[in-house]
């Protein structure tokens, strides 16, 4: 089997209820990969419990916007599970709203999950009491991140931050044998955040202007879960502060 | 909410001054309306009334009249 080295490791999945965090979930426990499995909702865990392999996974209710309990609910994680070699954060929002609608409120809410919430769990599961030398963590970022579009102010900002943050912290942590990379991708199709932005263009808008932009279509959950598996294992060891593409040729 | 409060949030969101547009407009023919308008009063009829409408809804519409009754809260 691929990603051998992976078996036995312990792996944070944030986000993990729903989309493309989900499929990351259930393909790395397929891999052998010990899975700990954070998300606001308790019966969609649940589910994911039973449909991820292996019996040592373990998943925990928990809404990342309480950005001061976080480190506590890490402490708590390492202590009931042990210590962390991964992470791949997949919790974010994203909505069309147009520049003279971003007001503060809202682009408070965006940056609040996606970069705030992404920064603070790299913070403390860095720590050396709550992760492994060799660790490596993941964050989802997107095409939006690297380039404009109109609508996606916030988001925009909040995964172009997390690009940032991902480099700053590999910079930071590659001297304790850390790696932190991103994955910028771009429309994936059936998670709820292509749904809603499907729902708030109108029906075929999304799915026509992604075919018409990412020349491989729109993607699947299961290609960033590959990508995933790859940043998490040795098989990327030389890897560490990159953005890598995965997005169907969206940037090509 | 009132018509007239209606029509003073839909000037202000789609710039223009006061008095530029009427219930009973073609939605055609009101300045400004493209689509980054349209997802503007998505996001204003769900600040103002907590209601979700969908892009859907926003291509039916064909007066101002029908922005209106989109807008009831």
């Amino acid at each position: 089997m691929a990603y051998e080295d992976l078996k036995g490791k312990h792996v944070l999945v944030t986000g993990a209820s729903s989309g493309i965090g989900r499929t990351v979930a259930i393909y790395l426990s397929q891999l052998g990969v010990k899975v700990t499995a954070i998300a606001r909702r308790k019966e969609l865990l649940d589910t994911l419990l039973t449909e991820m392999s292996g019996e040592s996974n373990s998943v925990y209710e928990f809404d990342l916007n309480n950005l001061d309990q976080i480190g506590d609910l890490i402490k708590q994680i390492v202590s009931e599970q042990g210590k962390f070699d991964g992470m791949m954060f997949c919790a974010g929002v994203a909505k069309h709203v147009p520049l003279k609608m971003t007001k503060p409120d809202y682009a408070m809410e965006v940056m609040r999950i996606n970069y705030f919430a992404f920064e603070e769990t790299l913070r403390c599961i860095s720590n050396a009491r709550n992760c492994n030398p060799g660790a490596s963590f993941v964050g989802m970022s997107s095409v939006s991140g690297l380039q404009g579009d109109k609508g996606l102010l916030a988001y925009s900002a909040s995964k172009g931050a997390m690009n940032s943050a991902v480099r700053c912290a590999a910079v930071e942590l590659a001297e304790k044998k850390i790696r932190v990379n991103a994955i910028a991708t771009g429309y994936i199709g059936g998670t709820e955040i292509f749904n809603s932005i499907n729902e708030r263009l109108g029906s075929d808008e999304v799915e026509n202007f992604a075919n018409s932009r990412q020349l491989l279509g729109i993607g699947k959950p299961q290609y960033i879960a590959n990508a995933v598996a790859f940043l998490l294992s040795d098989a990327s060891a030389y890897v560490t502060g990159s953005v890598m593409l995965v997005d169907g040729g969206y940037m090509a | 909410m009132t018509d007239e409060k209606k029509i003073e949030l839909l000037e202000e969101m789609l710039e223009l001054d006061p008095g530029s547009i009427n219930a009973s407009m073609d939605i055609n023919e009101v300045e400004n309306w493209d689509s980054m308008a349209q997802l503007s009063l998505i996001v204003l009829i769900d600040e103002e009334c907590g209601k979700r409408v969908t892009g859907d809804d926003i291509k039916n519409i064909k007066t101002v009249q029908d922005v209106l009754d989109l807008m009831e809260c």
